[in-house]
């Protein structure tokens, strides 16, 4: 079973999105912001997806996964933004920061579970 | 309220008060909008959760349900899933009333500085130009329709809204 690290901080989002992807079969660990989840990722837990908001308090999304890819286990692991940002510069900014996609808010259900498929085959 | 000096001329006077006093309704209006983006939170939330326990019931109860309705069972939870997914809007709409938000201080700001401007004769250093309010208010939006919505109301080019949903490097 894969694991997928959510972050947002809406409480809205970790909740549903996190049951949709429960359901899909994945094991889900939720962070309420990038410090949370850097904090997870640096004490070991293991991830095989993290998926992102871009604009949170605090750090944001693309601060986040620089970080994430400075650490040896997370070199390759897949990196998806889920944000109701579609700025063509932002996505370049986070294309270069070590992102592999892009998901605009509100995705449905299929969009979202099928993106996932295709990073994680 | 800063007192306006009686040598200021009538017109500029009460054009400063009114200024002020519609700096003081823009921060009612804020805390209107705020007081409603945390009620909506929490039915949202609320919802969200009830939809979830629903979902859950569903999966306990049918597995005891006489002919194993599977196929049944599979749809109305995919409907759900569809229905939790919708419950994205809330977030959409909650950085779509920030912007709104920030626009209104925005303009709070402006009415600040022009009663300032009014009372001593001086332009505020922080003073900025509408135009460069609206460059200011361009780069808090945080979706493309937000961007569209205000070149079209600005009459430039509002451009498609066409890009990828979904979009893989």
């Amino acid at each position: 079973m894969s694991t997928i690290m959510l972050v947002d901080d809406s409480t809205t989002i970790l909740l549903s999105i996190s049951s949709i992807l429960s359901k899909a079969g994945y094991s889900v660990e939720k962070a309420p912001n990038a410090e949370e989840a850097l904090k997870k990722f640096n004490n070991g837990t293991k991830i095989d997806l993290l998926i992102t908001d871009l604009n949170m308090p605090g750090m944001n999304g693309i601060e986040l996964i620089k970080e994430v890819r400075k650490l040896p286990a997370c070199k390759f692991m897949p990196i998806l933004f889920l944000t109701t940002e579609s700025q063509q510069a932002r996505k370049a900014e986070a294309k270069a920061a070590g992102a592999s996609g892009w998901i605009v808010k509100p995705a449905t259900a299929d969009e979202l579970l099928n993106t996932i498929k295709l990073v994680l085959r | 309220m800063v007192p306006i000096p009686p040598s200021a001329p009538d017109a500029a006077r009460q054009v400063a008060t009114e200024l002020q006093e519609a700096g003081h309704l823009v921060e009612i209006l804020c805390r209107q909008l705020q007081d409603s983006v945390e009620t909506g939170e929490k039915a949202v939330i609320a919802l969200t959760n009830d939809l979830i326990a629903v979902d859950n019931s569903l999966a306990d109860i049918v597995p005891e349900m006489p002919g194993h309705p599977a196929d049944v069972f599979q749809r109305v939870t995919d409907k759900l899933g569809d229905a939790l997914a919708r419950l994205q809007f809330q977030d959409v709409l909650h950085q779509q009333i920030g912007s709104v938000m920030t626009a209104l201080q925005m303009l709070g700001q402006h009415s600040a500085h022009l009663a300032e401007l009014l009372r001593t004769g001086t332009p505020p250093k922080n003073l900025l130009s509408g135009d460069e309010r609206l460059q200011q208010l361009h780069g808090s939006y945080v979706t493309e329709r937000q961007r569209a919505i205000h070149a079209s109301a600005a009459a430039s080019d509002a451009g498609a809204l066409n890009s990828p949903r979904v979009e893989l490097f």
